[in-house]
């Protein structure tokens, strides 16, 4: 499996999505001034969307590493999504953000 | 250990379900969670947006295609040209404008790394290396600033950020005649390079010749990119410059391959960060939406063209960069440490 690929489509994917609900959301909040609500709704949505595919590309890379059987790749990709979960739960418990 | 070595991989494989299955559970409850503390802020946003004037929305797009052309360029996040345009320009508080902007350097390098990969200059296995130190270090650093502030920092990353600047000024010649004469493969790799299989190979453009190059100095560069990591933690910069000029100066690899390597490291390290911002409630959703399209869209302009580029060129807009950053670091430092005020 060709990794370059793969991380490609993942990041192209999650681009085209999460930007296409953004600028949904732009085109809304201009031309329709009384759909704020929805706007919002949906560039949280977007937001989320751009949020998720580095975890998905990761996701991905691990994937892809086990059906190829390179091990060193796998092993340390893992270490990175660990990593990265255990700073959304860290979020998620303590809801504290960088100073600066 | 002993799955891995499983000859049929299948409980490899069930093993890398779990482990998606835990992280995409974990997604799922984040974007609930925050929905239900959001209805609250999205009402509040709701408020603020029926004053937001949409030619507001328009400049924000604008600035944000800017910063994203610059930042695909260069291997950076852009988070330097919009965070003190948020707050100069459009009157944002610092915490919003950095929430806002670390959502953008999501944007952008999800647009760039995906361009870079394409032309097949991404060298993934080292970025995935150099990302367990950077990650690491994010960590870290959020945790951190519960105990300590960052402040210092900025003192340390702005001496680097000289050094880095004089540094690459210095190389410019070094460079055009490393990958002439294939400087780049011609040294041997070092233990940790050769074992996980780190060197590679890209085609330059603008030369019409394709560089092979040899990755050493892997210990020196995975220190420096936990380093990075670290103020991303602590400050909520992205510390595209720091894994840059690591990659350049100390590990032998080409310009090019650096800024696209970083680029993709960033959008791993930035998703990092902006998950406690997006989750904290903190993130503006009226702005975020023409920054982050703004973003992609010079992101995508940025990384097309990079390529194209003489190295000299990279080097001397990157050297001035990172010249202005030093700069802009140091006085902040001096402004939070000791009370003075540069120009």
């Amino acid at each position: 499996m060709d990794i370059n690929k793969i991380v490609y489509w993942v990041l192209i994917t999650g681009m085209l999505v999460g930007n296409a609900l953004l600028a949904t959301s732009v085109t809304l909040n201009i031309l329709f001034q009384d759909s704020k609500t929805l706007s919002i709704m949906i560039a949280f949505l977007g937001t989320a969307v751009l949020i998720a595919t580095p975890y998905v590309t990761i996701a991905s890379i691990i994937l892809a590493s086990a059906i190829n059987k390179d091990y060193k790749l796998l092993v340390i990709s893992l270490i990175i999504l660990l990593v990265m979960v255990s700073s959304l739960l860290f979020g998620l418990i303590f809801r504290k953000t960088p100073k600066s | 250990m002993k799955y891995l070595k499983d000859p049929k991989g299948k409980k490899i494989k069930l093993f890398c379900f779990m482990i998606i299955a835990i992280t995409i559970l974990t997604l799922s409850l984040a974007v609930v969670e925050t929905y239900k503390e959001s209805s609250s802020l999205i009402a509040n946003v709701n408020i603020k947006t029926s004053q937001l004037d949409s030619v507001i929305q328009i400049e924000v797009l604008l600035v944000a295609t800017l910063a994203g052309f610059f930042g695909a360029l260069m291997g950076l996040g852009g988070g330097v040209i919009i965070v003190p345009v948020l707050t100069s320009i459009f009157n944002l508080k610092i915490h919003e404008a950095i929430a806002i902007s670390i959502i953008g350097v999501v944007a952008t390098s999800i647009s760039g790394g995906s361009s870079y990969i394409a032309q097949r200059i991404t060298n993934i296995r080292l970025a995935i290396f150099l990302e367990t130190s950077t990650t690491l270090g994010a960590f870290l650093g959020a945790l951190l600033t519960l105990i300590m502030p960052g402040k210092f920092l900025y003192i340390i990353f702005s001496v680097f950020a000289f050094y880095v600047s004089l540094a690459q000024l210095h190389s410019i010649k070094e460079e055009v005649k490393k990958i002439s004469v294939r400087g780049f493969s011609n040294v041997l790799p070092d233990a940790v390079s050769k074992y996980l299989n780190l060197s590679g190979e890209y085609f330059d453009e603008r030369e019409k010749i394709k560089v092979e190059y040899v990755v050493r100095g892997s210990i020196i560069g995975w220190l420096i990119a936990f380093i990075a990591g670290v103020g991303s933690g602590m400050l909520g910069i992205g510390g595209g410059f720091l894994k840059v000029s690591a990659m350049n100066l100390f590990m032998n690899i080409p310009l090019k391959v650096a800024i696209a390597t970083s680029k993709f490291m960033i959008c791993i390290t930035a998703a990092t960060s902006a998950v406690i911002y997006y989750v904290s409630g903190v993130v503006r959703l009226d702005l975020v939406a023409p920054l982050a399209v703004g973003t992609t869209i010079g992101a995508t302009l940025g990384s097309r063209v990079m390529n194209k580029f003489k190295i000299k060129w990279l080097k001397l807009i990157f050297a001035f960069i990172m010249f202005y950053l030093g700069y802009a670091m140091l006085r902040k430092g001096l402004l939070l440490i000791f009370g003075l005020s540069l120009p």
